[in-house]
Order: C-alpha cells, then sequence, then structure tokens
C-alpha cells in the first residue's frame, strides 16, 4: 500500500528528495504472559531479528537513513544481553540510524540511553536523538527528534517545536516524536496528547514535510495530510492492535514543482496475534475449529486467543481437549480466553449410556450427570473423567 | 477356564514332568515336596506372562542351575468353547506356539504370545485368578470378596441389579489411581498438583520481590528528576551569588593598598611604643635600685642601734631579777619562824586545857561519890519500912468496913430511951443510969433493971442479930490486918505509910543528883578519862619544861591564847609577804626571758640588715658602670618623641581609610562569600546525592529489574494456568473418588447378605448350625461366629483360619461358577492344619465344589485328601 501526498510548490529554486524508513515501538525486551518460556525466548528474538529486517528494507528501498520514533526498549531497565543483542542487531543495518527515546525509554535518571551497557556498544551510524538539535544524517534533510525525558509528561511533548522557522529552499524538515495524537486518543483529557493541528499547519506552510511517530502499535496515517503516519510494532503484542508489524518506507521530495511524499508500508513481522471465538455444537463444529487451526500457516510464531461457547457430548469435550491440547504444542500459545471461555457437557450423551459401567459405579455415573445437568462444572468434569477411566470412546 | 493339561520340561528341579486335569471334579496331585507340584501353577502363570525372549529374573530362576538346556511349557486350557494348545521354550530354541481349536488356528512367536494373553485377559477376571488359585504361601489369608470383580458381578445378579460384568473393580482402582496423582491417602495434595501450588506460590514471591525491587528503583528515578531539578535551580542561583561575590572583591582591591599602609604604620607605632615602654621600664628599675639601696642602709643602722639597745634592757632586767631573788629567801624564813612560834603557843594551849579538865573532872568524881554513899543509904532505909500504900488501903479499907458495919447495926436495933424519973438506980445493962435520960440502941438484948424494982428486958430482932454479926466479923478482919502489919490502929498504919512515901522520895532525890553529876557517864569511863587527862598532862608537862628555856610562855589559857592569837596574825602577815616575793621574782624571771630572747633577735636582724646593704649597693655601682643614671633618662625622652610622631601619622591614614568606606564592603564581601559557600555547599551536597542515586540507577540498569518483573509475571500467569489445569483435574478425581465411593459402600451394603448367605451355608457343612461370619466393607470377612461366640479373623487359629479361607474361596468359586468366566479353584498344600474331623468336612465340601467348578488339589500327603474327597482323581508324580 502507498499514500502519496502532493502539495502546492513552494518557492525553493532546486529539488530536494530522500527516502528514508520509519519505525517505532520495537520494544526491546517485551514479555507476553500467554507464553510458554521456549516460545517467549523466540518471541523476544524474533523482535531483535525484526531489526536486522528492517535494514533489509532500507537496503532494498536504498534508504539514506532510518528513523525509530520511541520505545526501542520496553523498560529502562531491561536484560542488558537485551540491549547487547540490540546493538548487536544495529549493525546490520547500514545506513544512519535515528533513535527516540519513548516513554517506555524515556531519559529519565537510570536510563538505558546513556548506561555503560548500551552507549559504548552502539555502532557508530547510530545516533540517539537525546535532544531537538536538528541533525542531517544526509544533506538536505533536517531531522528533529523530541525524546521524552521522563515518562510521565504532563504536556504535548510536541508542544515546544511545532513552531518551526521557515527552511532554506531545498531543504527537508522531518520531525520524529512519541505519543498518542489527540485526534486518535480516547481521552482527550491528557495533557500529554500530541495536537494535530499546529503540526498540519506546518506541513501546509512548508515548514515540516513529513512527522514520524511511535506510540501506536498499528500502522495508522494521521489526519489528511498523508504525511503524519504511525509505523507501528515491529513484531505484535496483542491480538487488538490492526496492521502491527509494519514499517514505512517514506520518500520525500521538494521543488520548484510542488513537494511529494510517498508512504509505503513494507512487511518486517513475523510474528501473528490472533482472536477468535468459535461456537461448537458437535463434531462439525469441531471439525470446522480443527481445520482452522491445522490451516494456519507458521503456527510455530502464532499465538490464538481463543473463546469457545456451546455444549458438548463427553467425547466431544475430550476431543476438543485433545485437538487443543495437540495445537498448543505446534503453536506458540493457544491462549484461552477467559471471557469468551463457555463449554460445558451435555448431560444427555448417549455415549455415558453405553459406558460399560454397572451397579455402583453407574449410580455414580448418574448422580454426577444429573449435578452436570444442574450446571456443576466439577461434576462435569468429573463426569468426563468417568468416561475416559472407565475406557469410553475418545 | 479350565485346565485340561500341563507339561513342564526342565522347569526348575523338574526335568519332565506332565499332568492331565479333569475337566469337572477334583483331581488330587500327590506328590513328596521339590517334586514340582508347586511348579505347575508357576509354569501355568510364567507361560501366559513373559515372552520366549524375556530376561525376566524370575523367569532365570526356573531354569535348571547349571544346565544350558531349554525350558519348556506346554498348557491346554479352555476358555468357553475355545480350546487352547500353547506351547513356550524358553532360553533356548525360543519358541512359541497356539493353536486354537475349534478352527485350528494358530500364531507362533511374538503373535501367539500376544494373541494367548489377549484370550487370557479377555476370560480371565485376574482378581479372581488372584483368589481362586493359590498358591502355598497364601493359603492362609482369607480373599476379600469386595476386590473380586467377577464376585460383585455375580452378586450383582444374585441381588437383582444389572450386570456389571465386573468392571467396576478396574474403574475404581482407576479412579484410586487418577485420585492418588493429585492427593495423597489423607486428601493432601501430592505430586505435581502440589508441586504446582509450591511452584506458583514461589514464582509469587518472585513476582513480589521483583516488583519491590523495581518499585525501589523507581522511587530512586523519582528521586534523581527532583533531585536534578533542585540542582538546576540553585546552580543559577550559585552563578549568580558567585558574580556579585566577584564584582565586590574588585572593588575592595583598590582599599587594599590604603589598608596596607595604615597596616605598616600600625607597626610602626606598635613597635615605637614598644620602644618606649622598654626604656621607661629601664628608668624605673634604675630608680628602684637607687631606692633599694637606700632603704638598706637605713634599715641596717637602725638594726644596729636595736641590737644594743635590747643588750642593755637584758642586763637591766638581769640584775631585778636577783634583787628578787633575794628578797624572796628572806620572806620565806621569817615566815617559818612565825609559823613554829604559833605552834608552840597552840601546844602550850592545849597543856593548861588538859589541867584545868582534870581538876575539873577530880571534883566532880567526889560528888559523885557523895551522891552514891546518899542514894546507899537512902535504899537501906526503904528496906525497913514495909506498909507501902496498898497496905494502907487495906487498912483504911478494912476499918471502913467496921464503921459501916456498926452504923449498919446502930441503924438496925431498937432505940430506947431511958429517962430517970425518980432517983432510983436505974441499971441499963447492968451498968447505973448515970444521967436523966439515955438513948441507947438494944442492939442485943439489952437488960433495963431498976434493982429491986424492975428489970426490962429489951431484945433485938433477928436482923438486928445478923448486923451484929457482920460488925463483929468486920471487926475480926481489922484486927488481924492491923496484927499483921504490927500496929495497933489504923492511924499508925497510916503514919508508917507516909513514913515509907518520904523515904521513897529521898531515893528519887539522891539517884537524881547521882544520875546529874555523872551527866551521862558511867562512874567508871569517868574515872578512865580522868586516868588519861592525867597521863596527858604529865607527858606534856615533860614536853613544856624542856621547851621553856627558850621563851617563857605564858602560864594561864587566858595569856596563852592571847598570845596564839598573836602569833597567828604574825604568822599571816609573813605568809603574804612571801606570796608577793614570789610573784616578783616570777614576774621578773619572765622579764628577763623576753628580754633575752629579743636581744638575740635584734642581733642576728642586725647582721641581715647589714648584708643586704652591702647586696644593694654593690648592684646598683654595677648598674651605673653599665649606663649611667643621666643616659637612662635622655633614652627615655627620645623613645617618646617617636611615638607621638608615629601615632599622628597613623591617625591621619586612618581617617583616610575611614572616609573610603572599606570596612562596609568587607561586610558584604563576607556576607557574600558566606551565600555562597552555603549555595556551593547545598548544591555539592545536592550533586553528591544525585550522583549516588544515579550510581545505584546505574548499577540498578545493568540488572534488569523491569525485565526481571516482566519474567516473573509471565512465569506467573504460566504456573496459575499450569496450576489451574491441574486443579480442574484433581478436583474431578476428587469428586469421582468421593461419588463413587459413596455408592460402592451402597452397593456393598446391599451384597453383603447374598454372599454371608453362601459362606455361612458352606461352613455351616463345617461346623455345624452356628457358623457364621460377618462382612465388611469391601465384603472381607471380619469375624466368625461358631456356638454364639464372635471372634475377629486374626484371633482364630492356623487351622480355623485356612478352612475359613477354604470356605471363603469355594463360596467365590460357587458364585462366579455360573458362566463361563470360572477359573479352577486351585489349592497347594491346604488344610495341613485341619484335624481329621474337619478335613474330613472340608473334603466333602470340596467335593461338592467340585461338582460345579474344577477343583485342582496339590498336596505332599497322600491320604490327606484320598479318603475325604469323594470322588477324586488321584495323580502321583
Amino acid at each position: 500500500m502507498a499514500a502519496t501526498a502532493a502539495m502546492t510548490p513552494t518557492a525553493a529554486p532546486s529539488r530536494a528528495r530522500v527516502t528514508f524508513v520509519h519505525s517505532s515501538d520495537w520494544q526491546l525486551g517485551m514479555m507476553r504472559r500467554f507464553l510458554g518460556p521456549e516460545a517467549q525466548a523466540r518471541y523476544g528474538q524474533a523482535r531483535i531479528d525484526a531489526i536486522e529486517r528492517l535494514g533489509a528494507v532500507a537496503r532494498d528501498a536504498r534508504a539514506d537513513f532510518v528513523v525509530v520514533a520511541g520505545d526501542v526498549f520496553d523498560a529502562n531497565q531491561v536484560d542488558r544481553q537485551v540491549v547487547l543483542r540490540a546493538c548487536e542487531a544495529l549493525r546490520a543495518v547500514d545506513c544512519p540510524v535515528l533513535l527516540l527515546p519513548g516513554n517506555h525509554d524515556s531519559l529519565e535518571p537510570g536510563t538505558v540511553w546513556t548506561s555503560p551497557s548500551l552507549a559504548p556498544h552502539l555502532p557508530s551510524q547510530v545516533d540517539v536523538l537525546l535532544d531537538s538539535r536538528p541533525r542531517s544524517p544526509v544533506p538536505g534533510v533536517e531531522v528533529v527528534g523530541v525524546p521524552w525525558r521522563t515518562r510521565r509528561l504532563l504536556a504535548d511533548p510536541l508542544g515546544d517545536v511545532s513552531a518551526f522557522d521557515p527552511l532554506p529552499p531545498g531543504m527537508l524538515r522531518v520531525l520524529v516524536g512519541h505519543g498518542q495524537v489527540d485526534s486518535l486518543a480516547p481521552d482527550v483529557g491528557d495533557p500529554a496528547l500530541i495536537r494535530a493541528a499546529p503540526l498540519e499547519r506546518a506541513i501546509a506552510d512548508g515548514r515540516l514535510h513529513y512527522v514520524a511517530l511511535g506510540d501506536r502499535h498499528s500502522c495508522t496515517s494521521v489526519g489528511e495530510t498523508g504525511r503524519i503516519w504511525y509505523s507501528g510494532t515491529t513484531e505484535p503484542t496483542r491480538p487488538e492492535e490492526e496492521r502491527p508489524g509494519e514499517a514505512l518506507t517514506v520518500e520525500l521530495s521538494a521543488g520548484p514543482d510542488g513537494s511529494s511524499c510517498t508512504v509505503t508500508p513494507v512487511r518486517v513481522g513475523t510474528w501473528r496475534l490472533l482472536s477468535r471465538v468459535v461456537e461448537v455444537d458437535g463434531d462439525a463444529a469441531l471439525d470446522e475449529l480443527s481445520a482452522w487451526l491445522g490451516d494456519q500457516p507458521d503456527k510455530a510464531r502464532t499465538v490464538v486467543r481463543l473463546g469457545v461457547r456451546g455444549s458438548l457430548s463427553v467425547s466431544a469435550l475430550t476431543r476438543l481437549e485433545m485437538l487443543l491440547d495437540a495445537h498448543e504444542e505446534r503453536y506458540a500459545a493457544i491462549q484461552r480466553w477467559t471471557r469468551h471461555w463457555d463449554v460445558g457437557l451435555l448431560p444427555d450423551d448417549a455415549a455415558l449410556d453405553a459406558l460399560p459401567v454397572s451397579g455402583p459405579a453407574r449410580a455414580a455415573l448418574d448422580e454426577l450427570r444429573a449435578a452436570t445437568g444442574a450446571g456443576d462444572s466439577e461434576a462435569a468434569d468429573a463426569l468426563a473423567l468417568l468416561h475416559r477411566l472407565a475406557g469410553g470412546a475418545a | 477356564m479350565r485346565l485340561h493339561r500341563l507339561v513342564l520340561r526342565h522347569f526348575r528341579g523338574v526335568a519332565e514332568r506332565e499332568v492331565t486335569f479333569d475337566t469337572n471334579g477334583v483331581t488330587v496331585v500327590v506328590g513328596d515336596n521339590e517334586t514340582g507340584k508347586s511348579s505347575l501353577l508357576e509354569a501355568l502363570a510364567l507361560v501366559f506372562e513373559l515372552p520366549d525372549d524375556s530376561k525376566a529374573a524370575k523367569l532365570r530362576a526356573v531354569q535348571p542351575a547349571g544346565q544350558d538346556v531349554p525350558t519348556e511349557v506346554r498348557a491346554e486350557v479352555s476358555f468357553g468353547d475355545v480350546r487352547l494348545h500353547y506351547r513356550k521354550q524358553w532360553f533356548r530354541q525360543r519358541a512359541t506356539e497356539l493353536r486354537l481349536e475349534p478352527g485350528g488356528q494358530t500364531w507362533t512367536g511374538r503373535e501367539a504370545h500376544d494373541e494367548a494373553g489377549r484370550l487370557f485377559a479377555e476370560h480371565v477376571d485376574q482378581t479372581l485368578w488372584a483368589a481362586l488359585i493359590v498358591g502355598q504361601e497364601h493359603a492362609l489369608s482369607v480373599p476379600a470378596a469386595g476386590s473380586v470383580a467377577a464376585v460383585l458381578t455375580a452378586l450383582d445378579e444374585a441381588a437383582g441389579g444389572e450386570v456389571d460384568h465386573g468392571a467396576s473393580v478396574p474403574l475404581v482402582e482407576a479412579v484410586e489411581r487418577e485420585y492418588l496423582r493429585y492427593f495423597t491417602r489423607t486428601g493432601r495434595p501430592t505430586g505435581e498438583y502440589s508441586e504446582a501450588q509450591a511452584r506458583r506460590d514461589d514464582v509469587r514471591a518472585q513476582v513480589i520481590e521483583a516488583e519491590d525491587r523495581l518499585a525501589a528503583l523507581e522511587q530512586d528515578i523519582a528521586r534523581a528528576e527532583r533531585f536534578g531539578r533542585d540542582l538546576a535551580v540553585l546552580s543559577a542561583r550559585l552563578d549568580e551569588q558567585t558574580g556579585k561575590a566577584a564584582e565586590l572583591e574588585a572593588e575592595r582591591n583598590a582599599g587594599e593598598e590604603l589598608i596596607a599602609r595604615v597596616d605598616r604604620l600600625r607597626r610602626d607605632a606598635d613597635l615605637a611604643n614598644q620602644r618606649l615602654t622598654a626604656e621607661r621600664g629601664e628608668l624605673e628599675r634604675r630608680q628602684l635600685l637607687v631606692a633599694e639601696a637606700r632603704q638598706r642602709a637605713d634599715s641596717a643602722a637602725a638594726a644596729s642601734e636595736a641590737a644594743l639597745s635590747a643588750a642593755a634592757a637584758l642586763r637591766s632586767s638581769e640584775r631585778e631579777l636577783e634583787a628578787c631573788t633575794a628578797a624572796l629567801r628572806t620572806s620565806r624564813e621569817a615566815q617559818t619562824e612565825r609559823r613554829s612560834a604559833v605552834r608552840r603557843l597552840d601546844g602550850q594551849l592545849t597543856r593548861l586545857r588538859d589541867q584545868a579538865d582534870l581538876a575539873e573532872l577530880a571534883a566532880r568524881l567526889v560528888d559523885v561519890e557523895e551522891a552514891r554513899v546518899q542514894e546507899r543509904r537512902t535504899a537501906s532505909e526503904l528496906t525497913r519500912l514495909t506498909i507501902d500504900d496498898a497496905a494502907v488501903d487495906a487498912a483504911e479499907a478494912a476499918h471502913r468496913e467496921v464503921l459501916l458495919a456498926r452504923a449498919a447495926l446502930a441503924a438496925g436495933s431498937p432505940s430506947i430511951v431511958v429517962r430517970q424519973l425518980g432517983s432510983a438506980q436505974v441499971e441499963v445493962g447492968g451498968s447505973v443510969l448515970d444521967e436523966a435520960e439515955a438513948e441507947l440502941r438494944a442492939e442485943r438484948d439489952t437488960t433495963i433493971a431498976v434493982p429491986g424494982v424492975v428489970e426490962v428486958t429489951v431484945r433485938p430482932g433477928a436482923g438486928a442479930t445478923e448486923l451484929a454479926a457482920a460488925y463483929a466479923r468486920a471487926e475480926h478482919t481489922e484486927r488481924e490486918l492491923l496484927a499483921e502489919f504490927g500496929v495497933a490502929d489504923v492511924a499508925e498504919v497510916r503514919r508508917a505509910g507516909r513514913a515509907r512515901a518520904e523515904a521513897v522520895r529521898a531515893l528519887d532525890t539522891a539517884r537524881e543528883t547521882l544520875t546529874r553529876r555523872l551527866d551521862g557517864a558511867s562512874p567508871d569511863e569517868l574515872v578512865a578519862r580522868r586516868d588519861l587527862l592525867a597521863d596527858r598532862v604529865a607527858e606534856t608537862e615533860a614536853t613544856a619544861d624542856s621547851l621553856d628555856e627558850q621563851s617563857p610562855l605564858p602560864g594561864t589559857v587566858e595569856e596563852t591564847r592571847a598570845a596564839l592569837v598573836r602569833a597567828q596574825e604574825e604568822e599571816a602577815t609573813a605568809a603574804r609577804l612571801l606570796a608577793d616575793a614570789e610573784a616578783r621574782e616570777s614576774q621578773h624571771r619572765k622579764e628577763f626571758e623576753t628580754a633575752s630572747g629579743a636581744d638575740t633577735e635584734a642581733r642576728v636582724r642586725a647582721e641581715q640588715e647589714t648584708e643586704r646593704r652591702d647586696d644593694a649597693q654593690a648592684a646598683l655601682v654595677a648598674a651605673r658602670s653599665a649606663r649611667s643614671d643621666e643616659t637612662l633618662a635622655a633614652a627615655v625622652v627620645s623613645a617618646e618623641a617617636v611615638v607621638v610622631t608615629v601615632v599622628r601619622d597613623l591617625e591621619q591614614v586612618e581617617e583616610t581609610l575611614a572616609a573610603s568606606g572599606i570596612e562596609q564592603l568587607d561586610d558584604r564581601i563576607s556576607e557574600a562569600a558566606a551565600l555562597r559557600q552555603q549555595l556551593a555547599a547545598q548544591v555539592e551536597e545536592l550533586h553528591d546525592d544525585l550522583r549516588r542515586v544515579e550510581g545505584r540507577l546505574e548499577m540498578a540498569g545493568v540488572q534488569g529489574l523491569a525485565s526481571a518483573v516482566e519474567r516473573a509475571r509471565a512465569d506467573l500467569a504460566q504456573v496459575e494456568g499450569r496450576l489451574q489445569t491441574l486443579e480442574r483435574r484433581a478436583l474431578a478425581a476428587s469428586r469421582l473418588r468421593d461419588t463413587l465411593a459413596r455408592h460402592r459402600a451402597e452397593a456393598r451394603r446391599r451384597y453383603a447378605a447374598p454372599l454371608r448367605e453362601r459362606i455361612d451355608a458352606l461352613g455351616r457343612f463345617v461346623y455345624g448350625p452356628s457358623f457364621g461370619v460377618v462382612l465388611g466393607d469391601d465384603l472381607e470377612v471380619r469375624a466368625r461366629t461358631l456356638h454364639d461366640h464372635q471372634l475377629p479373623v486374626s484371633s482364630l487359629s492356623t487351622g480355623a483360619r485356612e478352612q475359613l479361607a477354604t470356605v471363603v474361596r469355594l463360596a467365590i468359586a460357587a458364585l462366579t461358577a455360573t458362566d463361563g468366566s470360572g477359573v479352577p479353584v486351585v489349592l497347594d498344600d491346604a488344610l495341613g492344619w485341619s484335624d481329621p474331623g474337619r478335613l474330613g468336612a472340608m473334603g466333602s465340601l470340596l467335593a461338592r465344589a467340585g461338582a460345579s467348578s474344577q477343583v485342582v488339589l496339590l498336596t505332599c500327603v497322600p491320604d490327606r485328601y484320598a479318603g475325604t474327597v469323594a470322588g477324586a482323581r488321584i495323580i502321583r508324580v
């Protein structure tokens, strides 16, 4: 997908052109509760590996530089191992990389950015935007980053810099910021929202050509200018995210005949976090679920948050359990979505009648069935267990 | 299952043995010990259990020791209508063969083993097998029918319930196994479940710990941010203050030079003053030296003079003392003389007094003697005069009686008046009446007669007579008394009495006189006193005589007394004079001593003063030879002039400085410096604090605390998920177990009756009608009742227990024989403890059991069953 915004010509006598990659919210060091230790490790590694893939994207696009709009690290106090591996991965990016401290890795005291674990190990082409001094990774472009100095801001993080001076002709200006934009924020009372209007004005005036934002994990274009973007995270972190796992290739140009901006999302993520709720009433529904689970590609890097509703026979229930049991091994994780998990036992199941039990065992079975019918989930479990131990068909 | 034939080859000690069993009825296998009876049971179990290539220890145990030979077992058994020909050879030429009849299907090798095992499992109830096929070692244990699935099935049928096919026993066991995966028998979580709980607790603690550490870190971050803000504010103020201080400093540098001049002049003034002080001191010391020399000279002269006058005073004092000493001596002698005169006169006075006393005492002794003579005379006169006052009184009394008696008589007698009328004589009482008229008393017969004319007799009455007699008696008494006194009448008595009283008075007077003269002393004492005095007088006179030569002594007491008084006065005067002289002498002695001390002191002092005067004069001479008095005075004057000059200069410069206002500047500078310093200290402190916190943060940064929290939380989520699953499973198992147990207990209660009836029926065959058993929850025999006497199984004798076990087995066999699932009853060397009577009864029971079941009895005692089990086939091995 590509978005192009054309602008009216400016007074610039010559034409400036630049291509760069916009990424954000790497959240290195993040862990997910629904992942087991093994998947956790792979997930963490995938976030590191995404840096190298980003480097490949930059190379393919012949990008001049890469900007990362905040939250490179999930916290200032991440494991040293994460920091060192990130530094190592950054080596693979052969153009300049500008990293912005966000709210998760703000420049508060004890920040990771100045720590001895990080600073000496950063590759030379990497520049951390510790202040808002304009940078020129390549001639003709001015990159201004606004780092978070503390993890909780009480004002618009871009408020101080949105009044830009006019640019000399032939210069392009890119603003790198982090935070929620007011037009997308659910809570407009938050004082730390980024006001979009001044940015849009600056863009309209030709004082600003692109705003690279971070914080939102979904790849999103803000407003109508086509020049304010959230790139989204490189690897998904929650099933709710829309279009995570992408990076943006941005081509800017400005000249006497006008200015253009082309933004192309590129996939860099390898993981998928899916949500699915299924209604089950019998083997057909289970067949469908089994097929869906079976059809998903790349299961080892897929997490399914699964909700199941309905009532099943003992054997179907057992089948469901076995199905999930088997897939839990294949998938990175199958998370039972407690809010949408409501699967019961059909008490009038003929399979229970057919169980080879009699006498007292039969009487016990009947009692548990009655309790199951009354909604006793423990009795349902006990009944399923009885079914299994009595040699009922799986 | 029916057992038809068993063939053993090279099995334990058995080289080869073949036994054929009756399909129905009783087969007794008789053989001595070690002939391989028990091996039959073992072989039957092994042939189904272990494949031909098994290396099991219990298999190796059956290989004949030290022989490398194959062990072979052939078994012919039937399961319902199917008959199996099953052969297995171990160790060498391993082989397994199975053939079924009818149909003739065959298997070999592992397939044969598996198929045989499958058939065995399908048709033979393992619990029943264990209960009925009994080795020697289990002969005594009474089986619990509740664990035998087949029995339960049978009983269920008997109780009219649904057919269980014995499935509930494996189910119960399976449920129990499932339950024990999660819980101990006492219901505590165990295994995976409790591990998961423990793990959850551990991880939760880890989460809390990690969160705490992160929270502490975040506090540090907040602190560092605050410090950073404060530091910025303070640093700005510090810079401001530093600038201010620098300005003031520049101002002050201008005033510095002036201050330096003031300082120099102050130092000069100090020096000039010091010099002046020094010169003045020198001059003062010289003046002191001169004055001292003069004063010393005066003192020395005065001291010499004092020494001279003290010597003179000492000499005059000495003279006075000597005069006083002489006067004292004279006074002492005079007083001694006076005292001896007094003593002499005193002696004289005593002697004279003694002489006078002696004379007086001699005169008194004469008077005493005289009084004593008078007394003695009077006393002797008194002894002669015996009529005393008492005697007089007695005589007076007697005379008064007479008078009284006479008067009474006169009164009592007739009064007769005789008047002579003529001259005829008239006689009255014989006596002529001479009077013209007479009155008389006729006290007695009185005759008045005129002679020859008439006679008249007047006779008194009887009273007059008595009175007359009394009068006579009184007169008589008076007469006698007078006679006694030697006197004639009363008057004489009275005289004698008066004479005696006179004599007594005279004696009293004489005694009084004597007493007065003795004056309290006895005559002997007076004599002794006189003798004493006489001796003393004689003595003193002798002494006095010897003294008289010196000076005449006065002869009288009065003279002597007067002389003594005079002499005593003189003596007192002399004593007073003596005391005066002593006082004077002592005073002068003291004065002399004082004068002597003063003299010594004055002399020493004079010497000292002289020495000091010489020293002072020598010092003065030395000083003057160094600097003369005039030089000194001139030096002081010049120093004073210098001081005056310097002070004037200083005052001028100081005035200039004060006018410049540098003093206030100093205050402001020091104030500014203090403020700056204070700020600097605060900045420093804050900086240190910040650095410290930052240091901590840096260290913490390496530790990855946030990652630790994330990791711990992720762990916790995993562990909790796992625990939840396990908990669900555990609770399900627990629920199922409880439910099942409850229903089984109920069912067993229902089953107990038919089983008990069956056991009782068989038992009564052996023990008689009083036999009965009590069953427990697992349908096990708890107790045996016989003749109303109940004993727990454990208390039964060995024989009784074995019999009971056999009875229960036979009951189980009978219950399960009704369908094809039964198994043979095999007893190995059973009933060895039974007495012949019981053995007989047991034999009958076994024979009856043989009617419905296959019974195999193994024994080493040939006649144990031979005579007791009717219709038994005996096989000897």
